[in-house]
């Protein structure tokens, strides 16, 4: 895995949105490379800064947000340094989204199969026989009948409308897909038919994908490799088994303590404290304030990468004793430590 | 037909029936006796009560009112006071000079406006943008009268380019027929009014079409419609203004009474022969059977519109189905 070239590598990337009380600093120095075929999840509380990753990826920033630093490779291109017009042909066509809420993102007052079609029509020439026999080939691979592609949105679930997206991102067969909390609107069964649905196209199709999620046990089930995300920065990467049993960072740790276990007495512990406004200069790690590890140099030195064995990344200037804290932290005691709960309850 | 437009259209016959109810009272209830105009109180009361029986005034009110009511439904509306002949006759030319100015400009005002303020919010933040906003906004509250005489006064008076007024210069059609209509003088005589009609007419559809682009800008369907690829124009007319031309598209034609009542003044300004100068002429002259028809030609275009309006939304929305 290690010698075959990535589909989409990012290196340093970093992203702001201009707001009314000033510049937020909504990515730091991100890194992220995507292995072809593989399942990446992507992790982390609402509003670290998930979906602005996959919106620089795609190339859909709004208006106010900016990367000010990096580069996003596709193959040997960096998107963020074409024109246009390249960029345009490469959307959808190369890398395609999932995106959050299908009943927002698909267009009401537009047949799905046209807007499929659309789609495809924006990279190549497609006759309508063609264009038919392909919707109802997408609309199988995704499991609704073909019948039902010459209806509007608003005549489909929840489950079906979120099908139907899935059948236009593989209309192009691109080479990554990047999902952006494609179930969290679903409920239980219909999220586990859609993943099953997705492992399954990706055996058959072979292409990459990131999940994004805020549910790491959604990750742990269906990715090979996580990223652990925490205000604006990736705090820790590495292989799901490895960060599942080995967690180095605190965050992670944290994560993973507050998710249930079926068939454990273990209550599941939520971090105190909240993730911080991302408008503050960054003077140390941003996670420091909730962490009970955080010395006087977490909140003054912004923790360098640690580049570890089997492709581990983690960002921690105490990520040596997180054995030692791992085997406290399913008590509520070790994280009341932390400097924020401090302050809470002195 | 499903049995929601067969709803609709009792409720707008039902409208209309209430409408020529008031004016029918309302005509009534003006101080002064109307038939005045006819019936000098100067001759002979025996010769006042002939023209009364005439006119079926000896009638109990209900009575005129069944007789009117009867007559409406045959187009039948009555003779002029002022010159004798058919209202109907007196209304139609007028009315096709007040068509032929209003809805071609009304028309040209809308998809401009639609296409200028889609473009102008696509692109938020332009400079072009701050001035047509100012522009359209101190636009839409100035008073047309006043807009009409600096036009008269700039375009036909200091540049001469265009005719003070009237629909065609006096003596090219002494019989006023269809040839006028397609003659270069006519066209030359329509310009100025139109213009001005446009420009007023164009403020609204362009700050509507504005707001409604920002407000879809955000949409995440439009976030998908950039990230398939779609070209940034493709994307603007198909997605974008698509959805918001569905506001823009109802308010067309329910505006068009409004706008045919609004003519009153171009018209007056410009002595353009239409439907609003005859109004005001016919209620110089206590004219009427000549003002209750116009206004219920206005009433009529009301409705007409509102349901025009009714069965664009059912065309342009897929998500509207009126089983
Ligand atoms: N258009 C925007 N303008 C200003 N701030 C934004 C904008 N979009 C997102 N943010 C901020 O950026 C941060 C990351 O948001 P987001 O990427 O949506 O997080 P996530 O997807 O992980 O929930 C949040 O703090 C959010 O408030
Ligand atoms: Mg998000």
């Amino acid at each position: 895995m290690e010698d075959s070239t990535p589909v989409v590598d990012v290196q340093g990337l970093h992203v702001g949105y201009r707001t009314a009380s000033g510049p937020a600093r909504a990515l730091l120095d991100i890194d992220m490379t995507i292995q072809p075929n593989e399942r990446v999840g992507l992790v982390g509380e609402s509003g670290c800064g998930k979906s602005t990753l996959l919106k620089t990826i795609m190339g859909v920033l709004p208006p106010n947000g900016e990367v000010t630093e990096g580069r996003i490779f596709l193959g040997d291109d960096d998107l963020l340094e074409m024109s246009e017009e390249a960029r345009r042909k490469t959307r959808w066509a190369e890398i395609s989204m999932i995106t959050q809420s299908a009943l927002n993102a698909l267009n009401p007052v537009k047949r799905i199969d046209a807007q499929i079609l659309e789609a495809v029509r924006a990279h190549r020439r497609v006759s309508k026989a063609d264009g038919k026999a392909l919707v109802a080939r997408l609309f199988e691979m995704v499991g609704v009948s073909p019948d039902r592609a010459h209806d509007y949105p608003f005549q489909f679930s929840g489950g079906m409308r979120q099908r139907a997206v899935i059948a236009m991102a593989l209309a192009l067969s691109p080479r990554l897909i990047v999902a952006d909390e494609p179930t969290t609107a679903l409920d239980v069964i219909v999220q586990d038919q859609i993943f099953t649905r997705l492992r399954k196209l990706q055996d058959e199709r072979g292409f990459a994908m990131i999940l994004v999620t805020h549910d790491i046990a959604l990750v742990v089930e269906n990715c090979q490799r996580i990223c652990v995300m925490y205000a604006g920065m990736i705090v820790e990467t590495g292989q799901t088994q490895d960060i599942v049993n080995k967690p180095r960072h605190p965050y992670t740790i944290g994560l993973l303590n507050a998710v249930s276990v079926l068939g454990s007495t273990r209550e599941p512990i939520a971090i105190p404290g909240s993730p911080p406004n991302l408008f503050e200069k960054l003077g140390g790690c941003r996670f420091a304030p909730r962490c009970p590890l955080a010395t006087q140099l977490c909140h003054t030195q912004v923790p360098p990468r640690v580049d570890l064995e089997n492709d581990r990344v983690v960002r921690c200037h105490h990520w040596e004793k997180a054995d030692d804290f791992a085997a406290k932290a399913s008590s509520a005691e070790t994280w009341a430590q932390a400097p924020a709960a401090q302050l809470e309850n002195p | 037909m499903s049995s929601f437009w067969v709803r609709r259209l009792w409720q707008s016959a039902l409208t209309l029936l209430i409408m020529l109810t008031l004016m029918f009272f309302m005509f009534r209830m003006l101080p002064g006796d109307p038939t005045a105009t006819v019936i000098s109180p100067a001759l002979y009361p025996k010769a006042q009560e002939t023209l009364r029986i005439q006119f079926g005034l000896d009638k109990p009110l209900w009575e005129q009112y069944l007789v009117y009511v009867k007559n409406l439904a045959v187009f039948d509306f009555g003779l002029s006071f002022h010159t004798g002949r058919p209202v109907a006759d007196e209304i139609s030319g007028r009315l096709l000079n007040t068509i032929l100015l209003v809805f071609p400009s009304m028309i040209a005002a809308y998809a401009l406006g639609a296409l200028v303020g889609a473009i102008v919010g696509w692109r938020r933040g332009s400079k072009l943008e701050a001035i047509l906003v100012f522009l359209s906004t101190a636009l839409q509250s100035a008073p047309v009268f006043w807009l009409s005489m600096l036009a008269i006064l700039f375009f036909s008076i200091r540049l001469d380019l265009f005719p003070i007024g009237h629909i065609v210069s006096p003596g090219m059609f002494p019989e006023e027929n269809w040839r006028m209509y397609l003659s270069m003088d006519f066209l030359h005589h329509l310009a100025l009014p139109f213009l001005v009609n446009t420009l007023y007419q164009f403020c609204f559809p362009f700050l509507l079409m504005r707001s409604s682009i920002l407000a879809t800008v955000g949409e995440d369907y439009i976030e998908l419609a950039k990230m398939k690829g779609l070209t940034d124009r493709r994307v603007l007319y198909h997605h974008a203004m698509r959805n918001s031309l569905l506001p823009l598209a109802t308010t067309l034609p329910m505006t068009l009474g409004w706008a045919v009542a609004g003519s009153v003044v171009i018209e007056t300004v410009f002595s353009w022969p239409g439907l609003g100068l005859l109004m005001v002429e016919a209620v110089g002259r206590s004219d009427y059977p000549v003002v209750q028809a116009a206004f219920l030609l206005i009433a009529v275009l009301t409705v007409v519109g509102t349901l025009i309006a009714d069965l664009l939304y059912t065309l342009l929305d897929p998500r509207i189905v009126n089983a």
